[in-house]
């Protein structure tokens, strides 16, 4: 058997020398047959004449055979890639653009199916029997209107406070293990600009354990690590080591230190293990000794602000609904011997989910939305891109009428035909899938980083999921693209005949025009989606936070070991900074405009006997320039000036919505404020501002604030001590902010050398990632927009020139029947306008399906089926349209009537 | 792609056993194993070259005969066909296939005996 195979395959493979041996062979027999007969007394030449004569046909010797050597399947298809590679040649532009979409297509899929499949589809790698573990989600309703009553909508949170934990493993014992992380969260190492930010992830010593993740050198974090009382040790992801070291082995003993604690490395993590969330992670820290020195020592209360992402491991045997009605009980049980824990639902209950968070109870966060709705794009590309192709193989099939047509006639069936057209799409799309394995090496890390920046990344885009996608996607692609020609060359077998003439009716243009309809449908919903993504992106921009953000910069002091800021350096500071060339101004805060804001408890407002807010209310203590520094607009009253010092009436700024909240319907100008829950002391309001947006870009995200003069900070109020502790400099530049970062991190380098670089930022680059959703979401739906349409033109280009190559006759007998050109132009142009025209209504109702998809990713709640950007979608269409039938609208009314007389 | 030809067919695999059985005397070219098909059944059965060589490429194809380029005794290079290990055990089944059929013909032909 094997040596069958082989001989055939040396038969294929010395084709060229068999061949000539057989001509060999066959002229050896002739020559020995002449002979024959030349001994047996003929001359000659009448003994090679009658020797061949009695061979017979040598020609259908040799075919014959050559048919035996086994290779002729094998060289059919042969034959048939080589055709497939001159059509290819012969329709170059064309090809090109299909190769190009459906590498763009396929390319840019590969990527966005790894980082979905790994978002929903595949456990997180290195997690023994990941179906077991369980993330618990903790289902509850807020006291929004802080009555005491539970009422709000429900939410489903992945997130205990430590009591609730620690009554898990309390009293939980059906489980099997139960473990505790936090998500990691930038920390730098050290100190100072030097310091490196890493994710660091603090982790239960149960942890590595219940996951059981093998470490690749030293040990994991256990039980015995996690304590107050033993040295503190740290584990590091494979990706740090590399970075810093050339083997696992020597990363162990190295030290790290994140809040003043040093760690010392014990063990290494495999490649690719991010722990059960897909988020990177550099370095896991025990849980208690990591907590407390950056929490200080009462994180384990309720209300302290600190919680952990719980997981179980459920042995066999226990219900997934029994664990979480025992979780329900312990969770129950914690708030309700917890004073503190009142003020969170006692009718929790702990649901158990699955271990791929995104598959979780709660709603898909905005980034995993647009991941997806990319995802969508990316098909739609790809879907346009195999209906091109199907059109051009049909384009081809209807140009090789006759040539089909003769196959035909000489007996090649229905699938013979079909396997010549599957073989090209085929050839067509493995071309395409060596192109697209090229862009996703380019684009597919891009990709990855752009959308979800946080995310653990394999090392390379081109891995096997991303090369198994491309292969599968060749193929089925290959396949769907030729059901349509070969659909179409099997009915022509009955229709066409040999003699078709040119004059003949274009066969095939029902099912041509229809997949240019549906390829501008398919354009028309991209277009859609980036008028409506740009809509958004522009009302995002164009939102007034209440800063003038355009020229400001912050730089954060204090918040490092809780030591009091000594007021003489800020002041230097203050003053370096102000000194710089293209520095305006510098203001003095406790809040970073859109970073943070600090809450200002205890404060009693005249006229309410408790706080009149939903949220907050906030307080920032800020130097006399302030409002003119940031552009907070005074609305009401005044700002601080330098009449407001410590021996003065204790002033306060509100802003509108304090203003709004705590008095609607009368001027706050001149009302009181206590500040301090045993104040009696007036703080005068002596103003309102505009309400700036901290966090968010809506109306309904500013949030009250009363702003104090630091001057009046003294130690007699109660906020002196915050004041003393926490500092922001605001300083407003001449031009684009970026360009005095450097003078201002050499000043801080200088003034405080333990400070991380990130507390210097800009503000246009804190708003630039607010809006980021609707950038990204604009170019890239802009970008698959461009292409598509691109792709329609040169389909209905190729469709409509087409169809007027096959009627030149006709217009030509129309020339001559006294049709004038203008009227010839107008009605080919009428056809690719019609054609577009049923694309759009196709594609507008495709699009009004979609936009579901879209709307919660879209600004301040703005529909998808926003007419205006419908109505620009459609004319961009539409003009392409007119376009692509422009050429060949004008060879029409160009058609020479003498030729067509003559023809005739 | 294209059908046997009938010719073929006829002939098929009883060309295929009377070339093997040649074979047995030793290697031979395409043109003296015609020769000695027609000597031995004393001109009754003359191969047609348009099926000899298929059918020896056929044998070669599937492994029961191997060819080599030898020096003919009147000095020409030909193409010597041998049989190998494999062509003699199928020259065994072919040769009892051949005797079950003739038996069976000659029955129903005389029927009576």
């Amino acid at each position: 058997m094997l040596r069958q195979v082989l001989h055939r395959f040396r038969c294929l493979w010395h084709r060229r020398r068999k061949d000539a041996e057989l001509d060999d062979e066959i002229r050896f027999h002739l020559a020995a047959e002449a002979e024959e007969r030349i001994d047996a007394g003929l001359a000659p030449e009448q003994a090679h004449a009658e020797a061949q004569r009695d061979f017979g046909n040598v020609l259908l010797t040799r075919e014959l055979s050559r048919e035996a050597w086994g290779w002729a399947p094998a060289e059919c298809l042969l034959r048939d890639i080589g055709s497939a590679f001159r059509m290819m040649r012969r329709n170059t532009g064309y090809t090109c653009a299909v190769v190009l979409t459906m590498a763009l297509g396929i390319g840019l899929n590969a990527p966005m199916y790894e980082m979905l499949s790994r978002l929903f589809l595949q456990a997180p790698p290195h997690i023994v029997d990941p179906d077991t573990v369980h993330r618990l989600w903790v289902r509850e309703r807020d006291d929004s209107e802080n009555r005491g009553s539970f009422t709000g909508p429900a939410i489903a949170r992945d997130r205990m406070q430590w009591p609730e934990f620690s009554a898990l493993t309390a009293g939980n014992a059906h489980v099997d293990a139960v473990a505790g992380y936090t998500a990691p969260r930038f920390t730098p190492n050290g100190r100072g600009q030097t310091a490196e930010n890493l994710r660091v992830s603090w982790i239960t010593g149960e942890f590595l354990d219940l996951l059981g993740v093998e470490p690749v050198a030293g040990r994991l974090i256990g039980p015995v690590d996690d304590d107050l009382a033993a040295t503190p040790v740290a584990v590091v992801s494979d990706g740090y080591q590399r970075e810093r070291f050339t083997n696992p082995r020597e990363a162990l003993g190295a030290t790290l230190e994140f809040d003043d604690v040093t760690y010392v490395v014990v063990g290494v993590l495999p490649p690719g293990f991010s722990g059960p969330d897909p988020n990177r992670a550099d370095v896991w820290l025990p849980l208690e000794p990591a907590v407390t020195a950056s929490r200080g020592e009462y994180w384990r209360r309720f209300g302290s602000g600190f919680s952990l992402r719980p997981l179980v491991r459920l042995p066999p045997g226990l219900t997934v609904e029994a664990a979480g009605a025992a979780a329900t009980a312990a969770v129950r049980v914690a708030r309700a011997d917890s004073p503190s824990g009142g003020s969170l639902d006692p009718e929790a209950t702990v649901v158990l989910g699955s271990i791929l968070r995104m598959r979780g109870p709660s709603p898909l966060p905005g980034e995993i939305r647009l991941t997806l709705v990319v995802g969508g794009v990316t098909l739609l590309v790809l879907l346009i891109a195999t209906v091109n192709m199907s059109n051009l193989l049909l384009v081809r099939v209807a140009a090789r009428r006759r040539e089909l047509a003769v196959r035909y006639a000489l007996g090649a069936g229905r699938w013979g035909v079909g396997r010549l057209l599957a073989i090209e799409s085929l050839v067509l799309a493995t071309v395409s899938g060596a192109a697209a394995l090229t862009v996703t090496a380019a684009a597919g890390r891009t990709l990855r980083l752009m959308l979800l920046p946080g995310h653990q990344q394999t090392a390379d885009a081109l891995n096997v999921t991303a090369i198994g996608f491309t292969g599968i996607a060749v193929l089925a692609i290959g396949l769907c693209a030729a059901i349509a020609p070969a659909v179409y060359a099997a009915r022509s077998r009955q229709i066409e005949r040999l003699d078709s003439s040119r004059g003949a009716s274009a066969l095939g243009t029902p099912v041509r025009t229809g997949l240019i309809v549906v390829q501008a449908a398919l354009s028309l919903v991209l277009l859609c989606g980036t008028a409506v993504f740009y809509r958004s992106f522009e009302a995002a921009r164009q939102v007034d936070v209440g800063y003038a953000k355009e020229n400001l910069l912050t730089v954060e002091l204090g918040d490092f070991g809780g030591s009091p800021l000594d007021e003489s350096t800020v002041g230097a500071m203050e003053v370096r900074v102000r000194n710089l060339p293209g520095v305006r101004d510098v203001a003095q805060g406790t809040n970073t405009p859109m970073g943070s804001a600090a809450a200002g408890g205890g404060l009693r407002v005249e006229g309410h006997d408790r706080p009149p807010f939903r949220y907050g209310p906030y307080v920032n203590l800020t130097s006399t320039n302030f409002f003119e520094v940031t552009g907070l607009e005074v609305l009401e009253g005044r700002g601080f000036n330098e009449w407001d010092r410590a021996d003065t009436q204790n002033v306060a700024v509100i802003n509108m919505t304090f203003a709004q909240q705590a008095w609607p319907s009368r001027s706050p100008v001149g009302r009181c404020l206590f500040v301090g829950s045993e104040a009696t002391d007036c703080t005068t309001v002596v103003g309102v501002v505009e309400s700036a947006l901290e966090w968010g870009l809506l109306a309904t995200d500013s949030h009250p604030v009363y702003f104090l003069p630091i001057s009046q900070a003294t130690s007699t109020t109660p906020l002196s001590m915050f004041a003393a502790n926490q500092r922001v400099l605001i300083v407003r530049t001449r031009d684009h902010p970026g360009t005095v970062v450097a003078p201002v991190l050499s000043i801080l380098a200088d003034l405080f050398p333990e400070l991380p670089r990130h507390t210097v930022q800009s503000l246009p680059a804190i708003f630039a990632s607010q809006i980021e959703t609707w950038r990204i979401g604009t170019r890239l739906f802009g970008a698959s927009a461009a292409l598509a349409v691109l792709l329609a033109a040169i389909g209905l280009y190729a469709v409509i020139a087409f169809g007027v190559r096959q009627r030149e006759l006709e217009f030509g007998i129309r020339r001559a029947l006294g049709a004038q050109a203008s009227r010839l132009l107008r009605m080919v142009l009428t056809r690719g306008f019609s054609l577009a025209a049923a694309g759009i209504v196709a594609g507008t109702l495709a699009a009004l399906w979609a936009g579901r998809f879209v709307e919660p990713l879209l600004f301040d709640g703005r529909t998808p089926r926003d007419p205006l950007a419908f109505a620009a979608a459609a004319l961009v269409l539409l003009t392409i349209a007119v376009m692509a039938s422009f050429l060949p609208a004008r060879r029409a009314s160009r058609a020479d009537p003498r030729q067509a007389l003559e023809a005739e | 792609m294209t059908p046997a030809s009938p010719r073929n067919q006829l002939l098929y695999g009883t060309l295929d056993l009377l070339i093997l059985r040649t074979l047995v005397y030793g290697p031979a070219h395409g043109h003296a194993i015609a020769g000695h098909i027609q000597r031995v059944s004393e001109d009754a059965l003359r191969i047609e070259t348009g099926s000899l060589y298929p059918a020896l490429h056929r044998l070669e194809a599937r492994g029961w005969i191997a060819a080599k380029w030898k020096t003919s005794d009147k000095g020409k290079r030909a193409r010597y066909y041998r049989l190998t290990r494999t062509g003699r055990r199928q020259l065994v089944v072919e040769q009892s296939r051949w005797q079950q059929l003739s038996v069976a013909v000659t029955r129903v032909l005389r029927p009576a005996d």
